[in-house]
């Protein structure tokens, strides 16, 4: 079918460019670990840190929850 | 107190000291002084020997029994200097010195990673660099945590498809740069 393969294409192309802007974004609030520019608590740190992993086992379990096997549904 | 001379079955091989049990006291040390030969006083004999720059005793030994050490200056100053003012091998050769100054420095150093640990752990925050801090991450911390938001829709089925092994690598590239985060951070 070539909806399917017009699907497939369109999940690599969209995980890419999502993927490499959190990824990014993640660097980006690295930066402000430089203790020369910025100043923090450990809390803090751990606070920030604690929130993106959540959000990336969240990600996770979203994508663990839709696997194939419990989709599909053959006669 | 009683001095006990490791060497003294060699000093005896070698006349340097009579068999008999000998009584080590201040008074009887003229004893132990090699028949006619006469010594530098400790002190002038220790100043040309510190010149030699020995590091370890074992050194001195090898020296002391190849080598011709100059006049006055005996191979054997523990017997020779005994309650003349001897203090240790450490002592004659200046080795002593160097090791105290070693674990001052040692000290020093183990003071100061304690401060500085202190000071890590204590609130001294500098508070504009914490202002800025906060600020910063009130800006990045939504757009971050939006951009990985819409990665979730992606799991859409009747949207898009997609293999496990697909979710699993872009997951891993996540969990590497969160990795990375954490290892600046701490």
């Amino acid at each position: 079918m070539a909806n399917s393969t017009q699907k497939r294409d369109k999940f690599i192309e969209l995980a890419k460019s999502r993927v490499n802007r959190a990824i990014n974004m993640i660097r980006l609030i690295s930066n402000l670990a430089n203790k020369s520019h910025y100043d923090y608590t450990p809390e803090q740190a751990k606070k920030v840190i604690k929130a993106l992993n959540d959000e990336v086992k969240s990600v996770e379990a979203k994508f663990a929850s839709k696997k194939r096997g419990t989709e599909e549904f053959t006669l | 107190m009683m001095m006990v001379n490791p060497y003294n079955n060699e000093l005896i091989r070698m006349g340097v000291i009579r068999e008999k049990p000998i009584s080590f006291k201040k008074t009887v040390t003229a004893k132990y002084i090699f028949k006619g030969k006469k010594y530098l006083s400790y002190e002038d004999a220790r100043k040309k020997i510190l010149l030699l720059k020995l590091d370890s005793i074992d050194s001195w030994r090898k020296h002391a029994f190849s080598n011709y050490l100059g006049a006055g200056i005996p191979d054997n100053p523990d017997v020779v200097y005994y309650g003349r003012g001897w203090v240790s091998y450490n002592h004659w050769l200046g080795i002593a010195d160097k090791l105290k100054i070693k674990k001052k420095i040692k000290v020093n150093k183990v003071q100061k990673s304690k401060v500085r640990k202190k000071i890590k752990n204590s609130i001294q925050l500098n508070l504009n660099k914490n202002k800025k801090f906060i600020d910063l991450l009130e800006k990045r911390m939504p757009k971050t945590i939006k951009a990985i938001k819409l990665i979730g829709n992606l799991s859409n089925r009747s949207n898009y498809e997609y293999t496990d092994d697909q979710v699993k690598i872009f997951i891993l590239d996540l969990k590497r740069s969160l990795k990375k985060l954490n290892k600046n951070f701490f």
